[in-house]
């Protein structure tokens, strides 16, 4: 999953160019529309933040969630992810200009909503900052939706939240004046700040599509490619695994997985998985190519057995969200 | 009525066909459809309450450029 500073610096720019023409626009006239001397226009804006924030951040919730319905096995959680990623490479591409065809992946709201919307910015009612914030999450920008296909892709509720919220905060200090800045600004860094966002949701599209990967058990991916590389620089010889053995201990630590002992192809394997003390997403372990996936707590451990494939070669051990790996190696 | 379609440069993501549309109704008479994806905008307005200058007017105020009719 990419990190939560890239979602946020994210919606940072991009709240200064897509979400605050349109949210802009309706926030300014909710606040000028209400004739009455005792409301108060920063609160009415603070409002409007609070309630957006906590309207995307249920909405990331329930994507989450959503997407943890669909994820009955890796194989589908793979599929989801690069589902995911292929989506938010276009709306990448869409906001990058690289071609109108991916305009198509980024979705235009229904008219009514937007008119509906507007109606409540002119209303002049003292609560319409607030219905309007929470609204936002009706009306969302080509980057916001690429955030939305992320979240269901996490397939976790609270990552979900937690990325919507993320990106909402990105956006928020836009809302408070800073779009004065912004209009300023002018043209050169509106694109610039376009094609930062393009690139980061372009970014995250390709680690997504890692992740994909590695659920689906593929060998390519940039964890590999890494290992791979580092080996090259450092000369070492890789994984060294203990004797081969049908006894084997998969640690799992803060650093990702490892094995003791290589395993024999085709015979039957007892693997403890001991957690020592990793607290991130490394608890949820996987070989996908076996579809093993268990949580291992730290501090505790777990029996597994299963039977080695036929065929020597490396098996890909991975967080189910593919970011930590490691290798089983079946001589 | 009068119905016009005009093309349009410089919108980078639903928002900004969001945002012409709402700036456009604001206007007495005038009713926009604006296409993110073709970038063309169909407005129908009445003659007698705002002409086409004021129309692109609106348009070119938001920071997108009216490139021609449809």
């Amino acid at each position: 999953m990419p990190n939560l500073w890239l979602v946020f610096t994210t919606g940072l720019l991009t709240g200064g160019v897509t979400c605050v023409a349109v949210q802009g626009g309706l926030l300014a006239a909710a606040i000028t529309n209400n004739q009455d001397a005792r409301f108060n226009k920063v609160l009415g804006s603070v409002a409007f933040l609070l309630a957006k924030l906590v309207a995307y951040t249920i909405l990331g919730f329930a994507l989450g969630w959503a997407g943890g319905k669909l994820q009955f096995s890796l194989v589908t959680q793979g599929v989801l992810q690069a589902a995911a990623a292929v989506y938010m490479l276009g709306v990448g591409l869409a906001l990058l200009e690289v071609h109108p065809f991916f305009r198509y992946f980024i979705l235009q709201p229904p008219r009514f909503l937007t008119r509906w919307m507007r109606g409540q910015a002119k209303s002049g009612a003292w609560f319409a900052p607030t219905v309007l914030g929470a609204a936002t999450v009706l009306i969302p920008c080509g980057t916001t939706q690429a955030m939305m296909a992320l979240t269901v892709a996490s397939g976790k509720p609270v990552w979900g939240a937690a990325v919507m919220a993320a990106f909402v905060a990105g956006t928020s200090p836009v809302f408070l004046g800073l779009g004065v800045l912004m209009a300023k600004l002018g043209d050169a860094f509106k694109q610039g700040f376009l094609k930062y966002a393009g690139w980061a949701v372009v970014g995250m599209a390709v680690w997504s599509l890692n992740t994909a990967g590695v659920l689906l058990g593929s060998p390519i991916s940039i964890q590999s490619a890494l290992a791979k590389s580092e080996c090259l620089i450092s000369f070492c010889s890789g994984q060294v695994a203990g004797m081969a053995s049908n006894r084997v201990t998969l640690e799992i630590s803060r650093g990702g997985y490892a094995v003791s002992n290589a395993v024999r192809a085709g015979q039957d394997v007892e693997m403890t998985v001991v957690n020592t003390d990793g607290r991130g997403c490394q608890q949820a372990m996987t070989i996908p190519a076996l579809g093993i996936s268990k949580v291992v707590r730290p501090g505790q451990s777990q029996e597994i057995s299963f039977k080695a494939p036929q065929k020597p070669g490396k098996l890909l051990i991975s967080c189910s969200m593919g970011m930590y790996t490691g290798d089983l190696i079946v001589i | 009525m009068k119905k016009k379609v005009y093309k349009l440069s410089g919108m980078h993501c639903t928002s900004c066909s969001m945002l012409i549309e709402g700036e456009l109704e604001d206007q007495l008479g005038v009713k926009a459809m604006c296409n993110w994806i073709k970038q063309l905008v169909e407005v129908e307005f009445d003659p007698r309450a705002i002409n086409e200058r004021k129309i692109k007017e609106i348009i070119e105020e938001q920071g997108y450029r009216v490139v021609g009719e449809d």
